[in-house]
């Protein structure tokens, strides 16, 4: 039993993985497969948003304004796009120290005075590193995405 | 039940046919037993013959299953046809021909103006069920040179996140016997999903340090039993084997 959870702590550290320059690029590359265009586009970011709902139906409240009871209606299909403009932002100006600390320092702004529990960007997350498989299929770090969501996430919170 | 009526009757014939038997027993069954039963007898013992042979001809007919065939032709066809839908999109078939992204299908939400993003058999978990083996020879016809060989492959665990449910997450082992250095089976541990608007598996090998070859199997036979699968690099899903699989079956098909 102490083998197997000394083994698992080893496994923990070996897997957990810094968002290094190198880990940076992998993420913006993958994103950039996975962002796609057009319709594909759209669906991904419906996909993502109804899985997020689904963990946390209680975050609905937060989108009235945008139409968050239907995923589909065209307001909510324009916030979840632009949700994911801002994203792709970050996630391409991940090897830019500046430009990405001034569009993290922005989210933040645009975040600030939501009241969003820490458990919403968890379940964000947790949306993310699932639909982002089934979307690239393939060829994918889940580890480097957990590290580097960590650091935007954490950035548009202001907190740890 | 049947036997002893059988067996109860056939006494009876023998001794009837023996109506000099000396025994006063056999004498009063001789006079006792009719010989219209003796017949009936020997009827029922023909009727249990032709009972056994239909018996096996049932068997047979399983084999043939036309509803199974005209599935099956039917997969083909349509694979054929192509179905005008883009890459990683769903066909939502029937009269309206509509197209809907696979990452919608079978997640709980009607897509698909007719629904059939969510009909039970589009949805059906069968094919990776833990436990399933799946069994076929392999033919390699690039990136590794072998004989042609036997693959194993078994689900060993599925999961299906609530929140994410058009995708199966599953685990598997892939298993070879092939002769090289002594070894003549050759396994590795496998991670992957499975799509439903493709009904395609998918597994990469986990922590690959022996090069081992990522699988991805299409159940495009218009069953859940049987695919069409490829030994592919992972990168460039270049193809290098072919491999037809067919779902092992757990218990014997004979019947004792």
């Amino acid at each position: 039993m102490k083998i197997l959870l000394v083994l698992l702590a080893v496994v923990g550290v070996a897997l957990a993985k810094e968002c290094d320059s190198l880990t940076r690029l992998k993420v913006k590359a993958q994103w950039r497969r996975a962002y796609s265009h057009g319709h594909d586009r759209e669906d991904f970011a419906q996909a993502i948003w109804r899985a997020i709902f689904a963990q946390a139906p209680s975050a609905r409240d937060l989108f009235k304004r945008v139409h968050g009871e239907d995923t589909t209606s065209p307001q909510f299909e324009a916030h979840a796009l632009r949700v994911l403009a801002g994203f792709d932002i970050a996630i391409s100006t991940l090897d830019q120290p500046e430009a990405f600390k001034a569009e993290l320092e922005h989210l933040q702004h645009q975040h600030e005075g939501r009241k969003i529990p820490d458990n919403y960007f968890e379940a964000f997350k947790t949306a993310l590193l699932h639909v982002l498989p089934a979307q690239l299929k393939r060829c994918w770090d889940r580890a480097a995405w957990d590290s580097c969501f960590d650091l935007i996430a954490d950035g548009i919170k202001g907190h740890h | 039940m049947w036997r002893l009526l059988i067996l109860s009757a056939l006494s009876g014939l023998i001794l009837a046919d023996q109506p000099q038997s000396s025994t006063l027993s056999g004498q009063l069954f001789g006079a006792l037993i009719d010989p219209r039963l003796a017949a009936n007898a020997l009827r029922i013992v023909g009727l249990e013959r032709k009972l056994t042979s239909l018996k096996a001809k049932l068997h047979e007919a399983e084999k043939i299953d036309p509803h199974g065939f005209i599935d099956e032709i039917e997969a083909r066809v349509s694979a054929v046809e192509g179905t005008h839908c883009d890459d990683g999109t769903f066909q939502c078939g029937g009269n309206e021909q509509e197209c809907v992204s696979d990452l919608f299908v079978c997640d709980g939400h009607k897509d698909c103006h007719n629904g059939h993003d969510e009909d039970k058999d589009v949805c059906d978990p069968a094919p990776v069920k833990a436990g399933n083996v799946f069994s076929g020879t392999s033919h390699w016809k690039d990136c590794r040179i072998h004989e042609d060989h036997v693959t194993h492959i078994t689900i060993t665990g599925t999961k299906r996140r609530k929140f994410f449910q058009s995708r199966i997450w599953v685990k598997a082992h892939v298993e070879s016997n092939f002769k090289e250095d002594g070894d003549e089976t050759h396994g590795f541990d496998a991670k992957g999903y499975f799509n439903f608007a493709q009904r395609r598996l998918v597994l990469v090998p986990i922590e690959d340090d022996d090069h081992h070859l990522g699988v991805v199997c299409d159940f495009n036979h218009g069953d859940n039993e049987r695919a069409d699968c490829h030994r592919v690099l992972e990168v460039t899903r270049h193809i290098c084997a072919d491999l037809f699989v067919t779902l092992e079956h757990h218990e014997p098909h004979e019947h004792k």
